[in-house]
């Protein structure tokens, strides 16, 4: 066995840079450099970016043509950095590429578990808080007088609001999850194993 | 602080070393392409961060190590049929010429690893670049202690395929 073993490892390494099929020049490894990433990481990073990139003039244009800019412009500025807040971790993971595999591994689940936790209860609450707190609050702000109608107007949207807010909250599970869970799961699986293999370190010998 | 085409430089000289860890983890050629380009894009982000106490070696180790682990996202879509295809066939898939005489070691090692988790693949890379273990301690982030007895229960596993 020993042998043999020898004998892949001498082969595996008699392999080197002479042998590739493709010669990769200087030139083409700078071209490949300008190429855009497509880790899960990067993957993430993008779709945050293109979050941003739609929500954000969305939001502008809704606080622009509203009768009240600076009303809208507060409460949109929360609902932003309330969205923006643990995304933020995502780009402070790049950093962590070049520790050792399990410590990097750990910061990696731990921070796709953080985000995916806060983005779960944003989606769960935020809903609920914009149907039956801000949005009565927006109607009633921005009516002249307080009458009647204005309280059926809100029960009626309030109501819509939830109807939506059920299939909505679903999708959005769905999406998060398959952006943040599945590949959090694979990397936990590989972690567990480092520190199932760490571990055993510290079990006393009988 | 190192310029672009000094870091070029460094991926050039390190290519062979980052396709071997690109062949241990990925499929075919297409799949061995995308990981060399992700791996280079790293070493090319995170370069300012090597700091001169580990080998240069070790730490493009790391670099290759991590991102091929969290690049790696497809694995469900091959059915054992194809692992079993790109065993036979890794000489059209493996991005080096394979001689002829090395041939039935290098396929021997593809269909063993097949069978092995990722933690072990990383383990049999470093092993077969007779990287040491102190430095596979310092790449994996886990005890000297620990690769030793890690890597006597793979060469066991090795021994059944």
């Amino acid at each position: 066995m020993n042998d043999k073993l020898n004998d892949i490892k001498n082969s595996w390494q008699s392999i080197d840079s002479n042998d590739l099929k493709k010669v990769i020049s200087k030139e083409d490894i700078s071209k490949l450099l300008r190429k855009k990433s497509k880790t899960q990481l990067d993957k993430i990073k993008y779709t945050a970016i293109i979050e941003s990139c739609i929500g954000i003039p969305l939001i502008t244009l809704i606080g622009i043509y509203s009768s009240k800019p600076l009303y809208y412009g507060i409460i949109m500025l929360i609902v932003i950095i309330i969205g923006m807040v643990p995304t933020i971790r995502i780009f402070r993971l790049g950093k962590f590429e070049n520790q050792p595999t399990i410590e990097y591994l750990k910061k990696f689940t731990i921070t796709l578990d953080y985000i995916l936790k806060s983005y779960l209860l944003i989606s769960k609450y935020l809903y609920s808080i914009m149907a039956f707190v801000i949005l009565p609050i927006s109607i009633f702000i921005n009516s002249d007088s307080f009458i009647k109608e204005d309280i059926l107007i809100v029960m009626a949207m309030s109501f819509f609001l939830f109807i939506i807010y059920i299939p909505i909250y679903f999708l959005v599970k769905l999406y998060y999850k398959a952006l943040y869970q599945k590949p959090n799961d694979r990397l936990k699986i590989i972690l567990a194993e480092l520190e199932e293999a760490e571990n055993e370190e510290n079990i006393p010998k009988q | 602080m190192r310029d672009k085409s000094q870091i070029v430089d460094i991926i050039h000289e390190h290519r062979a070393l980052i396709y071997k860890v690109a062949m241990m983890y990925a499929k075919n050629r297409e799949e061995v392409d995308d990981v060399f380009q992700e791996v280079s894009i790293q070493i090319f982000k995170n370069i300012k961060s090597f700091k001169e106490n580990c080998l240069l070696s070790t730490w493009i180790y790391r670099i290759a190590i991590n991102t091929s682990i969290s690049w790696l996202r497809k694995e469900k879509k091959f059915n054992n049929k194809v692992e079993i295809d790109i065993a036979n066939n890794f000489s059209v898939e493996s991005p080096f010429f394979i001689e002829d005489e090395k041939r039935e070691a290098i396929a021997e090692l593809y269909r063993a690893i097949e069978h092995l988790s990722a933690v072990d693949k990383t383990l049999t890379l470093l092993y077969l670049d007779e990287v040491p273990y102190e430095e596979i301690a310092n790449i994996l982030g886990i005890s000297m202690v620990n690769v030793r007895v890690k890597m006597n229960r793979i060469k066991k596993k090795l021994k059944k395929y």
